[in-house]
């Protein structure tokens, strides 16, 4: 009987061993879903992720031998696969064009050429929507017109807009891509409008010649060097800047005014400064040591120390000072002048001399010792009462306030022993208050 | 006497045995009825799970891209072509396009129209298109997902 009883045990037990299995087994089909599922979503997410980490940069595309020339680079973090070229010719309509291309890109690399073997002309004069497409589905749609499709803001500015007669002034054309799409072969051209009243010659071709390409929100610059001359002030020239084949009536204008400039004898320094002086550094001796300001005893040699400046920017124009330069001193009221010629330097001591070798004579040609290289500064001394002398010349013996400016010759040259160009300019003015 | 005593005997053992019985056939009729049920039950679950699983997942990676959709045709022929991209690892069946602007709405139906895995295909059908008016293109599929673009008519 115990034994028997001990059987339903054991039925019950196995039983309870198959629903517990079953139980068990239903659990662990469960989990092994749930992961499954939560597997799923990470490579959908992670799918998704890549998808969004992909970049194209279009940076290059313009239309060569009749054909698209378009590199694209991978910009993003991962590689891309470009699949498939859409072209659909936007001004003919119904044209519309799917190629399979095999380009792949690690990050940071460039595809070029792409277009260049594919069986399609293209035309500069015709719109085209292109679409580049990865095999993870994403797409980058860039469009290329022809300047003529769309009107573009055009400006054209003269720099300076007033230029004296002989000079040249420069037109500046600036084109910004207002739209969306890229432009392709901006060639600009510049014509002169209405009856200029100046003769003005403008550059054959701008510089640069051609942009091959305008992405959207670029702005390309063309420049053209114009010379004006003419005979009167307010003369004027127009001009006219628009795009090789653009849009109707879409173009820059400006105007340049003639400036004209006397240069006579009396006038040439003033309209043509191209030497400068730095007041603020205006020094005289009269033996010990240096001194600023404009107040200096009566009757004493005295030498001066200028800074001069050569705002000739041209290489190789060395402004080369002749010994005739000189501070001159005008008393007002009186005909009587006191020059104090250039020399090389001078020695300060109690009192003010002028050495042999400080002497604007002791220079290999005997003249143009000093010069002043261009967009340079030097420090010229004044101390002479004779052109290339050596004795030191006196203020006048009188307390008043003087007249004085300072007259340079000179030439621009390479060399002292070169020919140059001469050139002379009076600086005024410089006040002297003698005590 | 010593026969009526084995009778008793005898009579109480049956009644053991026939208690036994009884006590087995239950136990193993509700264990059978458990085991039964529990795997009714617990199977019928896993075929849900496993449909509900298969369901979404397949819809969670269903993903379909509109490549390029041009417009052509005069007149009344007029008509657009939409070719959609397949980037995913599984199939899925595209059963009506639909085609919206601000004042109109035409759905074009389709009864088999499979788009491989890494695949691509165009259709195209008849579309009265207006210039320059923005078409919103919603696709459907078979699972229900819903993948949209837009397009401008030239």
């Amino acid at each position: 009987m115990k034994s028997r009883r001990g059987l339903s045990s054991v039925v019950g037990a196995v039983f309870a061993v198959i629903d517990l299995s079953t139980t068990i087994g239903y659990v662990t089909y469960s989990m092994n879903v749930l992961d499954k599922y939560n597997q799923s979503i990470l490579a959908t997410n992670a799918n998704a992720v890549d998808r969004s980490k992909e970049q194209i940069q279009i940076s290059h595309i313009s239309i060569d031998s009749n054909k698209f020339n378009i590199t694209a680079s991978n910009t993003g973090s991962i590689p891309i696969h470009l699949t498939r070229f859409w072209i659909t010719n936007t001004t003919d309509v119904g044209k519309v064009f799917r190629y399979d291309i095999d380009y792949n890109l690690a990050p940071g690399q460039s595809q070029i050429k792409i277009g260049q073997s594919l069986p399609i002309y293209a035309k500069s004069n015709q719109a085209y929507d292109l679409k580049l497409i990865t095999d993870r589905g994403n797409i980058k749609e860039f469009n290329v017109n022809s300047v003529g499709s769309v009107p573009l803001n055009i400006q054209l500015l003269a720099l300076p807009p007033t230029v004296a007669s002989g000079f040249k002034t420069e037109l500046v054309m600036a084109v910004t891509n207002n739209g969306t799409s890229t432009l392709t072969n901006l060639v600009p051209v510049l014509t002169q409008n209405g009856s200029p009243t100046a003769t003005c010659t403008p550059d054959p071709i701008s510089s640069p010649s051609i942009y091959d390409t305008l992405p959207p929100g670029n702005t390309a610059i063309f420049s053209w060097a114009v010379k004006i001359t003419g005979t009167t002030d307010g003369q004027t020239c127009k001009f006219g800047a628009q795009l090789q084949n653009g849009y109707n009536n879409n173009f820059g204008n400006v105007t340049i005014t003639e400036n004209y400039v006397s240069l006579t004898s009396t006038s040439y320094a003033q309209n043509a400064g191209l030497l400068t002086m730095n007041y603020t550094l205006f020094k005289w001796t009269q033996g010990n040591q240096w001194n600023s300001g404009w107040e200096m005893p009566n009757g004493n040699p005295t030498a001066f120390s200028i800074k001069l400046t050569n705002n000739n920017s041209t290489q190789g124009t060395n402004f080369y000072i002749s010994k005739n330069s000189f501070v001159l001193i005008l008393r007002p009221g009186s005909a009587n002048t006191v020059p104090f010629y250039i020399v090389q330097n001078v020695t300060v001591s109690s009192t003010i001399s002028i050495s042999s070798s400080q002497q604007y004579t002791s220079c290999p040609s005997n003249d143009w010792c000093a010069n002043v290289p261009p967009n340079k500064s030097t420090t010229l001394y004044f101390a002479a009462s004779g052109s290339g002398g050596s004795a030191v010349q006196k203020l006048p013996n009188v307390a008043e306030t003087e007249a004085s400016f300072l007259l340079l010759m000179g030439k621009f040259s390479a060399t002292p022993g070169g020919s140059g160009s001469f050139y002379a300019q009076n600086l005024p003015y410089l006040a002297i208050n003698i005590t | 006497m010593h026969s009526v005593r084995h009778d008793k005997r005898s009579r109480r053992g049956i009644a053991t045995v026939v208690t036994s019985a009884i006590l087995l056939t239950t136990v193993t009729l509700m264990g059978t009825g458990v085991v039964a049920w529990s795997n009714s039950n617990l199977f019928g679950h896993e075929r849900v799970l496993e449909s509900s699983y298969s369901t979404n997942i397949n819809k969670i990676n269903e993903y379909l891209t509109v490549e390029n959709v041009w417009f052509g045709g005069i007149g009344p022929s007029q008509f657009v072509n939409i070719t959609m991209n397949n980037p995913s690892t599984i199939g899925l069946n595209v059963t009506q396009i639909q085609l919206k602007t601000s004042t109109t709405s035409i759905s074009q139906q389709f009864t088999n129209q499979p788009v491989l895995p890494k695949n691509s295909i165009s259709v195209q059908f008849s579309y009265p298109y207006t210039s320059q008016v923005p078409v919103s293109i919603y696709i459907t599929t078979a699972r229900g997902s819903i993948f949209t673009t837009q397009a401008l008519p030239p």
